[in-house]
């Protein structure tokens, strides 16, 4: 089936990002295989142990690397970080997180406009994660965004689709791929948003504080896979106020 | 210097390339900013370090 993602002209058959955080290294692979993953995201931090082991080791061959500017407070550090992740030679993606809130996580969708538009002009394939304003998605698609990333409920949580309605305002008006990432716990939710025709879902938390990390990828992807299978049949009709015989009406066994 | 926030004593005319083997990191994994510029990996044979400069090296860890 030729139902590929496509962002920033990139072309990828997987529709589920993994967030590489809070796994061992060992971890980060089996997870990345049995979510059939293509996509992964990546913190740049300062390199205090010379000689200890390297994530990029065990990223598999052929995987896109998407350096997120996780520790950004606003554009400026945002765009400074992004230039870093760039430097170290993995690619143009870039996931904009701009944070400035410790308690809730929330991002900057203000600040992440100004970086979105800084970096789109230096040849930089953008995704900005946001919190799911349709306004400040136009801005920053309008400002060169190849897709756009908003919350489902805050990061590390597992709360689900707290954003739902909001997200699927992005869904019907926005262009671009729509990835919803941060917040979901549940291959259910994740199923959810795709049903709703969202584009992608990035996870990170839900895997790694699952007790099975390795099936909770699998199940992710299954899950991922059968909501958009389930958006592309088209969704059957809900019946608000009343039921409808599945069985015929005729032909009762009585008088 | 100030290297990655900590203030340290080098020998003046130090390679950056120099610096950073001698701590044992793999150039190639890393990427370094000097004095607010990012440098080209490249170049750091070449560039010659003082003790008034600033410098980051970055890498990249797990994160979400």
């Amino acid at each position: 089936m030729n139902d590929k993602l496509i962002i920033g002209g990139h072309e990828f058959n997987s529709r589920f990002i993994l967030g590489s955080g809070k796994f061992s290294l060992e971890k980060t692979n089996e997870v990345i295989k049995n979510g059939g993953v293509e996509i992964a995201t990546l913190a740049l931090r300062r390199a205090n142990e010379g000689g200890s082991e390297n994530i990029l080791d065990y990223m598999p061959e052929g995987i896109t690397l998407l350096p997120n500017t996780s520790g950004a407070r606003n554009a400026e550090e945002a765009v400074r970080i992004a230039r870093l992740a760039r430097a170290v030679g993995c690619g143009d993606f870039v996931k904009i997180e701009v944070v400035h809130d410790s308690k809730y996580l929330l991002p900057d969708n203000y600040e992440t406009v100004k970086a979105t538009e800084i970096l789109a002009k230096e040849g930089f394939i953008v995704m900005p994660y946001m919190y799911p304003d349709l306004n400040a998605a136009r801005d920053m698609v309008n400002a060169g965004a190849a897709a756009v990333m908003p919350l489902a409920a805050p990061i590390g949580s597992n709360k689900g689709l707290a954003t739902k309605d909001f997200i699927k305002i992005l869904v019907d008006e926005i262009d671009v791929p729509i990835i919803v990432d941060a917040g979901i716990g549940r291959p259910s939710q994740a199923c959810e948003a795709m049903e709703m025709g969202v584009d992608a879902i990035m996870a990170n938390t839900a895997v790694a504080t699952a007790a099975d990390v390795g099936k909770m990828a699998t199940a992710f992807r299954l899950a991922i896979e059968a909501g958009r299978l389930a958006y592309l049949a088209g969704l059957g009709r809900v019946l608000e106020y009343k039921g409808e015989a599945s069985s015929p009406l005729t032909g009762f066994l009585r008088d | 210097m100030t290297l990655n926030g900590k203030t340290t004593e080098i020998k003046e005319g130090t390679s950056v390339h120099d610096l950073l083997t001698e701590k044992g990191y793999k150039i190639d994994i890393i990427a370094v900013e000097l004095n607010g510029e990012i440098l080209d990996r490249n170049a750091l044979k070449e560039i010659q370090l003082k003790n008034s400069d600033t410098m980051e090296f970055v890498m990249f860890m797990g994160g979400g």
